[in-house]
C-alpha cells in the first residue's frame, strides 16, 4: 500500500476525490477517508453484514469490495439514505417498531431491507427473512426487524429518496454472503 | 393507577442516531495524532517461553513503542497477566504490543519478534483436568483432592440423606455444556489518551462496566483513580462479554509510552479465540422424587470450565441450581476448573442456563418415567413465598406457578405424559415425510440484584430535567429512566434529557449486568426526582409562607394544598429557586434493595427430521414475571433477543477445538449464529404484579428469558423423537446418533 492513487466515487450522490491506494478495501475509504462511519465493521470477512453498503442498488460488503472496484458505481450509505434532519420511512419504521437495540447492525441491515424493497416492493415475510440472512443482529431475535420492514411494505408513503440507479446485475461482485 | 410516562411503548431516545449512522462506537472515533496498537499472541494453549528477543521488532519502521510481561508487574483482578511473560496458559494468551504509525506497520513488526515456545501438552476438558495425572494450569489447586480446581462453592440445606431416604425413585444423570461466544457484532475497541499537560489518562472503550474498568487500569498501571477517566463508549451488542477487562490496560500503556493517542480494535478472530467466552460445563444431577412428583433431595456436582485463569461463576451456578421449585434437600458443590482455555467470562445470565439446561431436563426425564405430566411436575414443586431460595434466602412472592401456568395456557399445552408422538402436520409434512413435531416445557429463575446505584437530577431553569447517571445504557435503560423521571416529576417525557456520563461527569455505578440497571439505576432516579421535588417544594413553601408539606409537585406546576390554593408553572419555580439557593439537584445513592426473583417460562414447539437430525424451532411461547413494564416494546425486545441467544445456544452455538486446545472456528461463518431464517414467532406474555423495590415494582427482564430456552427445546426433541439430547447444542450429528441408538 504504498503509492496512493486518485479515486473518483460516487457516494450519496456526491463526487469524491480521494487519495487511496486502489487495493484499499471500499469500507476502509468510506470510515476513514470520507469520515463516514455509518458502515460498521463486524467481522471483515463478509460474515455479520454490519459494513452492508449499496452499490447501484445492491447490497455489498464493503469489507469485500475494493475501493478501485466501486469507481464507476453510485455508492450509498446510511448517511445518504435520507437528506439530513429527514428519516427514510424505513428508518422510522426501525424506530416505532423497536427493532434498533445496540445499533451497530442497524445500518447494514436498513440498507440491506431497503435493497429488498426497491426490487420487490411487496415482499413476503419469508422474502423478508431472506433478504436480512446475511445481516447479523444478535440483540432483537429479528422479530421487530421484520415488522419494522414489512411495515413499510404495507404503507403507502414512499421513501423520500428513490435509488439512485436501477439495480444492475452485471457489475459489483462484492461478495454479499447470503446464508443457506 | 394510571400513568402518564411509564408502562408506554416509547421509542429508544437513541434510536434517531442509530439508524442514520451517526452513533459514534470506539472504532469510529479518530483523534489527532492517533497511532494504532496491536497485540501478539500466543499460538499455543500451553507453552513455556524459552526465547523473546524485540530488538528486531522495535527497528521496524513506524514502530513507537514496544511492550512485553515485564512492563506490567501487575496483574488483573482475576491473575491474569496482561502480557504473558514465562508461560502460556492459552491459545491467544497476549505476549507482546506495539504501538505503530499505521496498523500495517504495527502488525508488520509484531512479525518480526523472535519468539521459542517450549510447548507443552494441554488439558482442554474439566474432567480431564480433575484426573490425578492432568497436567497442571497453574502450580496450585484450591482443592486439596482435585488438581486444577480454581475455586469450589456449596450450596447445603436440610438433610440430604433423609431427603434421600425419603424418596421413592432417585435418578441420576450427567448433562455437558458448550464454549460459547456471547455473539456481539461490535468487536473488542480501545482508544486511550494522556492529557499532555496532567500526564492523566483516558480511556474511551466498549465497556458495560466504566467505573470497575477504572478500578483496574488505576490498580494495574499503579494510578489514582482520578488520574484515570474512563468513557464508556456506545456499545455494540455486549452481553456479559464487555463485563471484564479486554485490552485496555495494553492501550492505556501504550498511550503512556508513546504520548500519542493509541487504538486497538481486537480483530474478530481474537475476539473469538482470546476474549472472555462462556464456559463450558459437566453437571451430574442426583434428584429423589416420591411417586406424585415431589422433589425431596437434589445432590449435583458441577464442574464449570473456568478456563486458564478466573472467571467461571460457579457460585451463581450453585445459588441457581435448584431451580423455581422448593427442594427441601439440597446439597450443591460447584467447581471452577481451570484449564487451557481463553479465560471466561460472563454471558447472559452466567451460568443459569447451564443449570436449567440439567435441572429441566432431568425433571422431564422424571416426568416421563413417572408418566407424570411435564407442567403438572413443574406446578407441583413450584416455588412459592417463604421457600428457601438462592442457598438460605426467603423466596419474596408466590409467581412461579402463575408465571409457568401462563406460558402452558398460552401454548394450549395439553395434559398428556410426555411420551413420543408424532404429531399431525397436513400437507407440509405428509406422513413418511420424516418430519415429526414436537413440544416442550421449562422454566428458568433468576435473582435481581440493585448493587451500586446512583443518580443526579438538575431542575432546568425553564422547567425541565436533566437526568445524569454512570450506568452504560445497553438495552435501552435511559429511555426507562426518562419515562420514569417524567412520571414522578409530573412532566411530559420529551421534557426529560438523559445524559450518561464518564466516571468524570457522573456518579459512580456498578456495571450494566445482571439485569440491575433497570431495577438499582431506575430506583436512583425516582429517588433522586422524589430528592428534587422535595428541595423545590421548600424553596416555593418558604417564599409562600407555608409548610413544605403543603406544597405539591406535579402535572407541570408547583401548587398549594389545603386551602388558600396557589399555583405556578414549574419553569417559574424553577427560576425562582435558582435566585434563592441555587439550582435544584436531586440525588439518591444506594448499594442494595430487597432482591427480585424473576421467574421465565417457555414452551417450545420444534419439528425434527428424523433422518437427518435437522430440527426446526417452529413456535417459542414466553411467559415471564417482569415485576411491571416502565416500557413494554423494550422489554419484548430484552425478551426477544434472550431468546433468540437461547435458540442458538440450543442450536449450533459452539467453540470447537483441536486436541492442542486450538479454536478451529474462530469467524462467524463456522461459528454459527441463528440467523433471520431460523427465528420462529416468538408469544411473548408480560406478567406484572408490581411487588419488587424496583421503581413502580419494575425488576430485570434481560436475562431470565435466556434461562429455560435451552431445555424447552430439549424436552420439545425428546417429545418429537424420543431422543434425549444430555450435551449442547444439539447438532444435527447428535440428534441422529441419540435416534439410532434408542431405535
Amino acid at each position: 500500500m504504498k503509492t496512493p492513487a486518485t479515486l473518483h466515487l460516487r457516494v450519496n450522490g456526491r463526487d469524491h476525490q480521494v487519495a487511496a491506494h486502489p487495493a484499499e478495501r471500499l469500507l476502509d475509504v468510506l470510515r476513514h477517508h470520507l469520515g463516514l462511519t455509518g458502515a460498521k465493521e463486524g467481522c471483515g470477512t463478509g460474515q455479520c453484514g454490519a459494513c452492508t453498503v449499496l452499490m447501484d442498488g445492491r447490497p455489498v460488503a464493503s469489507c469485500l469490495v475494493l475501493a478501485a472496484d466501486a469507481i464507476g458505481h453510485e455508492v450509498t450509505t446510511i448517511e445518504g439514505l435520507a437528506p439530513a434532519g429527514r428519516f427514510h420511512p424505513l428508518q422510522e419504521a426501525f424506530l416505532k417498531y423497536g427493532a434498533v437495540q445496540c445499533g451497530f447492525c442497524t445500518p447494514g441491515m436498513i440498507l440491506a431491507a431497503k435493497a429488498l424493497l426497491d426490487e420487490n416492493p411487496k415482499p413476503t415475510d419469508e422474502d423478508i427473512r431472506r433478504a436480512l440472512t446475511g445481516n447479523l443482529c444478535r440483540c432483537t431475535g429479528y422479530r421487530k426487524i421484520l415488522e419494522a420492514v414489512k411495515s413499510v411494505t404495507r404503507s403507502k408513503s414512499r421513501p423520500v429518496r428513490r435509488s439512485p440507479a436501477k439495480p444492475r446485475r452485471s457489475k459489483g461482485e462484492g461478495g454479499k454472503v447470503t446464508r443457506r | 393507577m394510571t400513568y402518564t410516562a411509564i408502562g408506554k411503548r416509547i421509542p429508544r431516545l437513541d434510536g434517531p442516531e442509530k439508524v442514520t449512522g451517526q452513533t459514534q462506537y470506539v472504532a469510529d472515533l479518530t483523534l489527532p495524532g492517533m497511532v494504532w496498537g496491536a497485540i501478539l499472541r500466543s499460538p499455543h494453549a500451553r507453552a513455556r517461553i524459552r526465547r523473546l528477543h524485540t530488538s528486531k521488532a522495535c527497528a521496524m519502521p513506524g514502530v513507537l513503542a514496544l511492550l512485553t510481561g515485564r512492563d506490567f508487574p501487575r496483574a488483573e483482578f482475576s491473575g491474569a497477566p496482561v502480557l504473558a511473560s514465562e508461560r502460556v496458559r492459552y491459545q491467544g494468551e497476549p505476549v507482546v504490543a506495539v504501538a505503530a504509525e499505521t496498523y500495517a506497520q504495527a502488525v508488520a513488526a509484531l512479525a518480526r519478534v523472535e519468539i521459542a515456545y517450549e510447548v507443552l501438552p494441554p488439558v482442554n476438558h474439566v474432567l480431564d483436568a480433575i484426573a490425578p495425572a492432568a497436567p497442571r494450569v497453574h502450580d496450585v489447586s484450591e482443592d486439596a483432592h482435585l488438581p486444577n480446581i480454581c475455586g469450589l462453592a456449596h450450596r447445603d440445606r436440610g438433610d440430604i440423606r433423609a431427603g434421600f431416604a425419603k424418596a421413592d425413585h432417585i435418578f441420576e444423570d450427567t448433562f455437558e455444556t458448550q464454549w460459547t461466544h456471547q455473539g456481539f457484532v461490535e468487536p473488542h475497541a480501545t482508544v486511550a489518551a494522556v492529557e499532555p499537560a496532567s500526564g492523566r489518562l483516558r480511556v474511551w472503550t466498549s465497556t458495560q462496566a466504566q467505573f470497575n474498568q477504572r478500578a483496574e487500569i488505576a490498580y494495574i498501571l499503579g494510578l489514582p483513580h482520578s488520574h484515570v477517566r474512563v468513557i464508556g463508549m456506545p456499545v455494540g451488542g455486549a452481553f456479559g462479554g464487555k463485563n471484564a477487562l479486554c485490552v485496555e490496560p495494553i492501550c492505556a500503556e501504550l498511550a503512556r509510552r508513546t504520548g500519542r493517542p493509541v487504538k486497538i480494535v481486537v480483530s474478530r478472530r481474537d475476539d473469538f479465540a482470546a476474549t472472555r467466552g462462556c464456559g463450558a460445563s459437566v453437571l451430574q444431577l442426583k434428584t429423589g422424587v416420591r411417586k406424585d412428583g415431589a422433589l425431596v433431595a437434589l445432590e449435583a456436582r458441577l464442574l464449570f470450565d473456568t478456563g486458564a485463569y478466573s472467571g467461571a461463576q460457579h457460585g451463581i451456578g450453585a445459588s441457581l441450581m435448584q431451580g423455581p421449585y422448593r427442594i427441601p434437600n439440597l446439597a450443591v458443590k460447584a467447581y471452577a476448573v481451570y484449564t487451557n482455555k481463553s479465560p471466561a467470562g460472563a454471558r447472559r445470565a452466567l451460568t443459569s442456563p447451564h443449570v436449567h439446561f440439567a435441572l429441566e431436563s432431568q425433571l422431564d426425564i422424571i416426568a416421563h418415567a413417572l408418566k407424570l405430566d411435564p407442567l403438572q411436575i413443574r406446578l407441583r414443586n413450584a416455588l412459592r413465598k417463604g421457600d428457601p431460595v438462592l442457598g438460605d434466602m426467603s423466596m419474596p412472592y408466590t409467581v412461579a406457578g402463575r408465571v409457568i401456568q401462563a406460558a402452558a395456557d398460552r401454548a394450549g399445552w395439553c395434559h398428556r405424559p410426555s411420551s413420543p408422538q408424532t404429531l399431525k402436520r397436513g400437507a407440509a409434512a405428509p406422513p413418511g415425510s420424516g418430519k415429526v413435531r414436537g413440544r416442550g416445557i421449562a422454566a428458568g429463575h433468576w435473582s435481581v440484584w440493585a448493587g451500586g446505584s446512583a443518580a443526579w437530577v438538575q431542575l432546568n431553569e425553564d422547567g425541565t430535567l436533566l437526568v445524569v447517571t454512570g450506568a452504560i445504557n445497553l438495552t435501552g435503560t435511559d429511555t426507562s429512566f426518562a419515562q420514569i423521571a417524567a412520571e414522578t416529576f409530573g412532566i411530559p417525557v420529551e421534557r426529560v434529557t438523559v445524559h450518561q456520563g464518564d466516571t468524570h461527569t457522573s456518579p459512580r455505578n456498578d456495571g450494566s449486568w445482571g439485569s440491575r440497571v433497570l431495577f438499582g439505576v431506575g430506583e436512583v432516579v425516582r429517588r433522586a426526582c422524589e430528592d428534587a421535588k422535595h428541595q423545590l417544594a421548600e424553596v416555593i413553601a418558604r417564599e409562600w409562607g407555608i409548610a413544605p408539606d403543603k406544597v405539591e409537585v406535579g402535572e407541570g406546576r408547583v401548587r398549594s394544598v389545603g386551602g388558600n390554593e396557589r399555583s405556578m408553572p414549574l419553569a417559574r419555580a424553577a427560576a425562582r429557586a435558582g435566585d434563592s439557593g441555587g439550582a435544584i439537584v436531586g440525588r439518591a445513592s444506594l448499594s442494595e434493595l430487597p432482591f427480585a426473583v424473576a421467574v421465565a417460562a417457555q414452551v417450545a414447539e420444534v419439528e425434527v427430521d428424523t433422518e437427518t437430525g435437522q430440527w426446526q424451532l417452529q413456535r417459542l411461547v414466553c411467559a415471564q414475571d417482569v415485576g411491571f413494564a416502565i416500557n413494554p416494546m423494550s422489554v419484548e425486545g430484552q425478551i426477544e433477543g434472550a431468546v433468540s441467544q437461547g435458540l442458538g445456544y440450543a442450536l449450533c452455538e459452539e467453540y470447537v477445538y483441536d486436541g492442542e486446545g486450538r479454536l478451529l472456528n474462530p469467524d462467524l461463518m463456522d461459528f454459527r449464529m441463528p440467523t433471520s431464517l431460523d427465528h420462529p414467532d416468538f408469544d411473548v406474555a408480560l406478567i406484572e404484579e408490581q411487588q419488587d423495590s424496583g421503581p413502580y415494582g419494575a425488576k430485570g427482564v434481560g436475562e431470565p428469558p435466556l434461562v429455560p430456552t435451552a431445555a424447552a427445546i430439549a424436552n420439545a426433541i425428546f417429545n418429537a423423537t424420543g431422543a434425549r439430547l444430555r450435551r449442547l447444542p444439539f447438532t444435527p450429528e447428535r440428534i441422529h446418533q441419540e435416534l439410532r441408538r434408542v431405535s
